[in-house]
């Protein structure tokens, strides 16, 4: 065998080599879930408080059930807020226990994972200000428009 | 203790939300002073939650482990800088949806992407996709049905693909 012929298994033994196991890529998603365990214990306790606490009445005179504007509720209440997606998942699912329309909670949901004001910042130092002001203003056009869409087709088939 | 036991005991340790979590420790404490019985049923309310979302924890890592088992960041790199429209699309979407991790940590691989021809509908393509979370999408069931989170994933892939498209309408970079 050529010397090349052997630097070529090397090279392909370190690459087959460097690829973490399966055991150790699990440990590190346990490891992810299990560092923000706080996080989650903490929303599904403040969750309880609320579901506890708050009577749907008072909930009713924040969230009309008008389709646009529980949605922009909605979405401004997403877009201020970030995190773990599975938090907004617990989050709406009280919500809607504690009489928010669907209209409402979907569209924090969808604000939730793909806006985010606090992100901006780096967003632009990396795109540019116009390219961040264009997608941002987009996708808040999009989450409005897609969650009344989602509820009505939603609502429609079930 | 080695520097290597050291810094995996500050891994270990290096938990997210613990002073929100206090804080609600403290709402519990003080509200007991407020509304005993309330108090009490909050508790009772958070331990059966917990219960209930706890088995679907194992699922969702198993999940994130063999996405990030099969699809590196590298892999998905190489995925999006693809050359017809309509391929580049349904990779921008699909590499979105299995993408993983906070979006700001894609950001310098996808500005060296775009500086190497990547086109800026295939970035917010890419961008919107990751809404959808894959590994999560059991707990959305748990939560909302399956009906519901079909509805919610196709539609957001719906307007992933559209959002590229009027971008690439309106945008005009300055150069």
């Amino acid at each position: 065998m050529t010397i090349t012929g052997l630097k070529v298994l090397i090279m392909i033994k370190k690459t087959n080599s460097s690829k973490p196991s399966f055991k150790r890529i699990f440990i590190q998603a346990a490891l992810g879930i299990y560092h923000v365990f706080p996080m989650i214990l903490g929303v599904l306790g403040l969750s309880a408080l609320l579901l506890t606490f708050i009577t749907p009445e008072q909930v009713k005179t924040v969230f009309t059930g008008k389709a646009w504007s529980d949605a922009l509720f909605g979405t401004i209440s997403g877009s201020i807020m970030m995190g773990n997606a599975m938090i907004s998942y617990i989050l709406g699912g009280e919500l809607l226990k504690l009489g928010v329309s669907l209209f409402a909670v979907t569209a924090f949901l969808l604000s939730w994972v793909s806006l985010g004001w606090v992100q901006i910042p780096l967003e632009t130092s990396f795109f540019g200000k116009k390219f961040v002001i264009y997608r941002n203003i987009l996708s808040l056009l999009f989450t409005l428009l897609i969650s009344i869409l989602i509820v009505f087709t939603y609502e429609a088939v079930r | 203790m080695k520097p290597s036991d050291n810094s995996k005991v500050t891994k270990l340790a290096d938990f997210q939300g613990t002073k929100f979590l206090l804080f609600v420790v403290l709402l519990y404490l003080i509200l007991f002073f407020v509304d005993k019985n309330k108090t009490i049923e909050s508790l009772y309310r958070l331990v059966k939650n917990t219960w209930s979302v706890l088995p679907v924890f194992l699922l969702v890592i198993f999940l994130t482990a063999v996405i990030n088992y099969y699809f590196g960041k590298e892999k998905i790199a190489r995925m999006l800088q693809t050359a017809s429209s309509f391929k580049m699309y349904l990779i921008s979407l699909l590499a979105g949806i299995i993408s993983h991790g906070p979006v700001f940590v894609w950001y310098p691989l996808l500005k060296e992407l775009q500086s190497k021809g990547l086109k800026n509908k295939a970035l917010v393509t890419f961008i919107y996709a990751r809404s959808i979370k894959l590994t999560l999408l059991p707990i959305m069931i748990g939560f909302f049905g399956q009906l519901y989170t079909v509805v919610f994933v196709f539609f957001i892939a719906l307007a992933a693909v559209l959002q590229g498209v009027v971008f690439s309408i309106i945008y005009k970079p300055d150069d």
